[in-house]
């Protein structure tokens, strides 16, 4: 009889040893997005979706909403909590709140992240304090309605406004940081790195830059220009101006003639007529893939 | 309409019927017509025609005539009127007078014009000043009418008004209501006919306050509005909220009274949209229109990240 449970007992270990306590310890660490996490996308958003009293959900509601959430794959919780939690706490109706929130789920994270950041810029009054519905407006336009890179634009946009905003810099009008946010992303993904960095620069150049004598408007709108002709327009600005204003190479023009010279040089900074060459492989996903590997072997 | 008299004349009974005349709106001008009359005599055993004398109330004699029917039909002015008659029989010979019965022709009853089932009532505004409505109230010409006889009832029946006039038409200042009004054609000898209601009711609306200025101050991180300076006048308000992407607002509070030189949010004022109006009140009068301001309570960014936090467990 004892060896019977013994046998029993062997076999039970057996097999107990056989199953595997953590799939990722075995199996390649998935980082295809077709393959989804929706065990996780859907428990989360169930016990997110009946906790919240003012959207009176049932609990076959609250289900229904959990499954249309995890529907859009790994990520899809926290892409809905986000646009959820911020537009529920300003205040936004809680139906449209949650329509809006599901449609962000759908889209990839940076999107989200976007309306997420972009609109508590936008909107809140410690940032650039402008009404509800030109911020969702934007806000949108931004994220979902973007056609480049959403987190640098994102990038660009926040370090604008900041910079813009900030008493030790400009410290403009909030109104004018976000037009002039708004004007300089447009040309975002020309940059491979966000234009942020090139607006900084190019800004102290044109303000240390004593012969030009640019007031802080003519400086901003000068900036717009020319960084909308790409990421070799300023350069291609400053050398012309350097060049122009030379007296040892001859040209030594006057100042104004060498700004409008700078001016036309760098315009044609750009050629629209030619194709933009593919976007690179993201170099993060390279990374990912090479640990998988390593640990694989 | 019809109209009996009956009175005993000796064995006979007279019955004055009054059959009314054609109504004409707008003349000033008293109506020539006559009043109608139907006398009705009792059969009498051998009467083979009846003559009949009609006076006036100063004994004049506006009528005699004969019929061998008993029943005769006249035209009559209106007022009071003294009649006899006496029976003939069929060879001429005749009875003895009556004595003179007296008795009244009242004027023909109005008529107004065919009225709708709901006809629009005559509408007026009070005066801002005298806190009454002006309006002229007017009725069809009545026949053998003199003069008329206006009456204004309120909302419980009562006489509020009344005047007489020989026009067709009279201006009233009454106090905001609705009420009713009855016109009583007036004969000769001031015999009254049948008092007629006017199919349109009165209605004299309040005056509508004026709206005062309310200022609204915003600064940087405060908003204010200055409540306008009138003694006599008390002011009204409410507070309500509508979510963002929304158009349905829900009271918060009510302000009956507001007494305070400055209105300011209340605080703790949850995020989302608000709307505070006020308006003016003083008895007699109707509420000024509304003054609204719209304002928006946003969240802090700490209020937002602190949401954040709030996650579930993975």
């Amino acid at each position: 009889m004892k060896k019977i449970w013994l046998v029993i007992l062997f076999t039970v270990w057996g097999n107990a040893a056989l199953s595997a306590p953590d799939d990722g310890l075995l199996y390649d660490k998935l980082t295809d997005p077709r393959f989804c996490d929706t065990a996780d996308e859907f428990r989360n958003s169930y016990l997110f979706l009946i906790k919240q009293s003012d959207l009176g959900f049932t609990e076959p509601q609250a289900v229904k909403g959990a499954i249309k959430i995890a529907k859009n794959c790994t990520g899809a919780f926290d892409r809905f909590s986000q646009v959820f939690r911020v537009l529920q706490k300003s205040g936004v109706d809680i139906k449209k709140t949650f329509d809006v929130a599901l449609e962000y789920s759908s889209f990839d994270s940076e999107r989200a992240r976007n309306f997420y950041v972009l609109f508590q810029r936008l909107f809140l009054e410690n940032y650039l304090d402008i009404d509800f519905t030109t911020a969702y407006r934007i806000s949108h336009e931004l994220s979902k309605d973007y056609k480049g890179d959403p987190a640098k634009l994102r990038d660009d946009f926040v370090k604008i406004v900041k910079y813009c905003t900030d008493d030790k810099e400009f410290g403009l009008g909030k109104k004018l940081c976000m037009e002039l946010a708004l004007k300089l992303t447009k040309y975002t993904e020309l940059y491979p790195k966000g234009l942020y960095q090139d607006f900084q620069s190019f800004m102290t150049y044109i303000q240390t830059n004593k012969r030009l004598g640019f007031s802080l408007k003519e400086a901003l709108n000068l900036a717009v220009r020319v960084l909308s002709k790409g990421p070799k327009a300023p350069r291609n600005f400053k050398k012309t101006i350097d060049f122009a204003l030379d007296k040892g190479d001859k040209l030594n023009l006057p100042e104004l003639q060498a700004f409008q010279l700078a001016l036309i040089i760098s315009d044609h900074s750009f050629d629209p007529t030619k194709k933009a060459p593919e976007p690179e492989k993201p170099v993060i996903a390279t990374v990912d893939e090479k640990k998988d590997e390593k640990n694989l072997k | 309409m019809k109209k009996k008299m009956k009175k005993i004349l000796n064995s006979f009974v007279i019955t004055t019927l009054f059959l009314s005349g054609v109504p004409c709106w707008g003349q000033s001008k008293p109506s020539q017509k006559l009043s109608s009359v139907e006398l009705q005599w009792e059969d009498s055993p051998g009467a083979f025609m009846y003559e009949v004398e009609i006076y006036n109330s100063k004994s004049k004699l506006l009528k005699s005539f004969v019929s061998k029917s008993s029943l005769f039909k006249f035209k009559s002015t209106s007022g009071k009127i003294k009649i006899r008659g006496r029976v003939l029989d069929a060879y001429g010979k005749k009875g003895l007078w009556s004595s003179l019965i007296e008795t009244e022709v009242p004027p023909d009853d109005l008529k107004f014009p065919d009225a709708q089932e709901n006809p629009p009532p005559i509408q007026a505004s009070t005066h801002s000043k005298t806190l009454k409505g002006k309006v002229n109230l007017n009725w069809p010409e009545g026949v053998q009418a003199r003069r008329y006889f206006v009456k204004i009832y309120d909302a419980n029946n009562s006489v509020i008004k009344e005047k007489e006039t020989r026009n067709l038409a009279e201006n009233f200042e009454l106090d905001p209501g609705t009420y009713r009004y009855s016109v009583t054609p007036i004969g000769n000898d001031k015999v009254l006919g049948k008092e007629t209601f006017a199919p349109q009711r009165v209605q004299i609306g309040a005056a509508q306050l004026p709206l005062a200025k309310f200022e609204v101050i915003q600064t940087q991180n405060r908003l204010q509005i200055k409540m306008p300076r009138k003694s006599d006048v008390e002011i009204f308000g409410e507070l309500e909220y509508a979510y963002h992407l929304s158009e349905t607002w829900t009271p918060v509070f009510k302000y009956d009274p507001f007494t305070e030189p400055f209105w300011t949010p209340e605080g703790s004022l949850k995020p989302g949209r608000y709307r505070v109006g006020f308006w003016l009140h003083k008895a007699g009068w109707e509420d000024s229109v509304k003054f609204n301001h719209e304002f928006v309570i946003k969240p802090t960014e700490k209020e937002i990240i602190d949401t954040e936090t709030i996650t579930v467990e993975k």
